[in-house]
């Protein structure tokens, strides 16, 4: 296969000014995608960013959104992710200061570890469904949504309503839940750390950090929203993992019209936005280690120069040395071959 | 007897004629770098490359010769992973960039990384080039967001995040295929890969699934992170080459695969090579 190339145009933002002029014409058609795409270029400072990672459940994902930006109590660009590899990346964006996870099922995820970490840097994190689960996170099940769910089990089932529901009962009082009282959800399950043997909760928690849990439900007495603080801060649903099939008993409509779960879930996002400790830093360091980079970058150029001005002096020097050598041999040859030939 | 004169006016034209071709017909600068081989020792079907299911070691090699010297070369690879074309972009009209921004979740991550640009300097490198592949032209749009990613992420993870996305657009302007991977010198490094040779000149370093000392081979993981590599001080006539060698019964993929190795000279960017690499 050939492959080609023409004239590239690399665009490494920042370094605009330095495009090639037959570079030109394509920034202009790029300025003005960039003028489309990104409305909010002009201001300064981007909002910080929270990331909303609901895999095959779009419009879960985007009710949560609207949820939070309805609520207004968070100024946050908020993206919402379906594609566990964008996610994954994303988390190691600089300026991300918030995570909303919600795990409709059960299956082996990849990003456990980067959650971890981002909530190691500081970051605030929101679970809810399977992002408890063993199964489902990994190592964040014990270290960022800590309920070390090793199970789930179904709330109870009306089958006149033909729904499930789990009633939620206060626990320990937390500013996340303050002002709330027992309420009854439509949700399918809740996941939860089990004991095998006698088919009951098996209480677990963390040997680190603050481990407090807000609402317990009423079936198994095992925590279904559980607020923690370390390094940095999550709260954790175990149920409310909710669905975009309007006829599955996990569909998120069914719970989400509840101005229980509104209240508590935008207190929940609010509360980890304001007690997470990473943006500040995590944005400091970032520009420092881009400043690192820049003086680098500009040390290869500086070298790069000086390997241009070396080869031009060298150009300089052969020229007038092949010109000198030329002039002084012909003037030898043309002095003993002719001049002292016509000497009397 | 010859005369003397005549002989000192031929040897002084000679002298000048020289001189002169020296100076006028004097090597000019061009191209830092030429290609002299860039294949792989895959099987064919036609042209298009195939990626065999057996067991076996299937190498890539790439050298070259420097043709003048500057301070700084950077070779970047990445394989992707061809993904599905998402429905919902637009047939007709607008220009690849547009369409881009129109993909579900790339479009917004482009547009957040291009807001963040004014905050603080984020390392967004976007090429466009042309390919052809199976008889036809396309545009390839290369956006590469890697160094962004990797700012605060510990050294071991950006090996891993899906930084690097290519759209292939078609003569007619219509996305074709995309393709989404991490930087490296080939997929899945710990598993795929069986070894990998850099040599600069006579110097040869070996990197291997099982390395050695008594074969001098150091261990894959050990390799340049990212598969970015960087010569400094090159001189006129150096010659770089790098073999990258796989077991293809090890890809966890049945997807087509696009090679990219993205050439940067002083820091800037210089050019590009583009492979697909299909399923057989």
């Amino acid at each position: 296969m050939t492959v080609f190339c023409e004239s590239w145009n690399l665009h490494r933002f920042g370094d605009h000014l330095k495009l090639a002029p037959s570079a030109i014409p394509r920034w202009f058609a790029m300025a003005t995608i960039v003028a489309l795409v990104a409305p909010s270029l002009s201001s300064d400072v981007p909002k910080p960013l929270m990331l909303v990672f609901c895999p095959g459940q779009p419009n879960y994902g985007s009710e949560l959104a609207r949820l939070i930006d309805e609520d207004g109590r968070v100024d946050a660009k908020i993206l919402v992710l379906q594609t566990e590899e964008l996610f994954e990346a994303m988390i190691y964006f600089p300026n991300v200061k918030a995570i909303i996870v919600s795990l409709a099922k059960e299956e082996p995820r990849h990003f456990g570890k980067s959650i971890d970490w981002f909530f190691h840097q500081g970051g605030g994190v929101v679970g809810l469904g399977f992002a408890g689960s063993y199964g489902s996170t990994g190592s964040a099940a014990n270290n960022t949504f800590p309920l070390m769910a090793n199970n789930c089990k179904p709330g109870e089932y009306d089958p006149t309503r033909k729904a499930f529901s789990l009633t939620l009962i206060k626990d320990q009082p937390h500013e996340v839940s303050q002002g709330l009282s027992d309420f009854t959800a439509s949700t399918q399950r809740i996941v939860l750390s089990l004991n095998i043997s006698t088919s009951s909760y098996w209480p677990r928690k963390p040997e680190v950090g603050d481990w407090t849990v807000l609402y317990r439900d009423s079936i198994y007495d095992a925590p279904a929203v559980v607020a923690f603080k370390d390094n940095g801060s999550s709260v954790t649903f175990a149920t409310f993992g909710g669905e975009d099939f309007n006829r599955s008993y996990a569909y998120y409509g069914l719970f989400t019209q509840s101005e229980e779960f509104r209240t508590l879930f935008t207190n929940a996002v609010h509360w980890v936005w304001t007690n997470e400790s990473r943006y500040e830093e995590s944005m400091e360091k970032a520009a420092t280690l881009a400043e690192d980079r820049r003086i680098s970058e500009q040390e290869v150029l500086g070298a790069a120069e000086e390997t241009a001005g070396r080869l031009k002096r060298d150009r300089i020097i052969q020229i007038s040395l092949t010109l000198v050598l030329a002039s002084v041999s012909s003037a030898a040859i043309l002095w003993i071959g002719i001049l002292r030939s016509l000497k009397p | 007897m010859i005369d003397r004169r005549l002989l000192a006016v031929l040897a002084t034209t000679g002298i000048l004629s020289t001189a002169l071709v020296s100076l006028l017909f004097h090597e000019k600068a061009g191209k830092p770098i030429e290609i002299l081989r860039q294949d792989w020792n895959l099987p064919l079907d036609g042209e298009r490359l195939l990626i065999p299911t057996q067991e076996g070691r299937f190498a890539y090699i790439l050298s070259m010769i420097i043709r003048r010297p500057f301070a700084e070369l950077e070779m970047r690879f990445a394989v992707l992973e061809n993904q599905s074309v998402p429905y919902t972009i637009s047939l007709d009209g607008g220009s690849p960039k547009e369409k881009i921004a129109e993909i579900p979740e790339i479009g917004q991550i482009v547009a957040t990384f291009q807001e963040c640009q004014q905050s603080y300097r984020t390392e967004f490198t976007e090429l466009d080039m042309a390919l052809e592949w199976r008889g036809h032209d396309y545009r390839a749009v290369l956006l590469d967001m890697t160094e962004a990613f990797q700012l605060l992420a510990p050294a071991e993870v950006p090996r891993n995040l899906s930084s690097v996305h290519a759209f292939l657009f078609n003569e007619d302007g219509r996305l074709s295929q995309c393709y989404r991977g991490c930087p490296d010198f080939f997929i899945q490094r710990e598993v795929a890969m069986v070894d990998l040779t850099i040599q600069r000149n006579e110097n040869v370093t070996k990197y291997a699934q099982r390395a050695s000392e008594a074969t001098r081979m150091l261990p894959l993981a050990s390799a340049p992170p990212l598969g970015w590599l960087r010569f400094r001080d090159l001189k006129k006539d150096d010659r770089i080459s790098v073999t990258i060698a796989f077991n293809p019964a090890q890809i966890r993929t049945r997807k087509a695969l696009l090679q990219v190795v993205a050439f940067y000279v002083d820091g800037r960017y210089y050019d590009c090579l583009l492979r697909i690499l299909e399923p057989s």
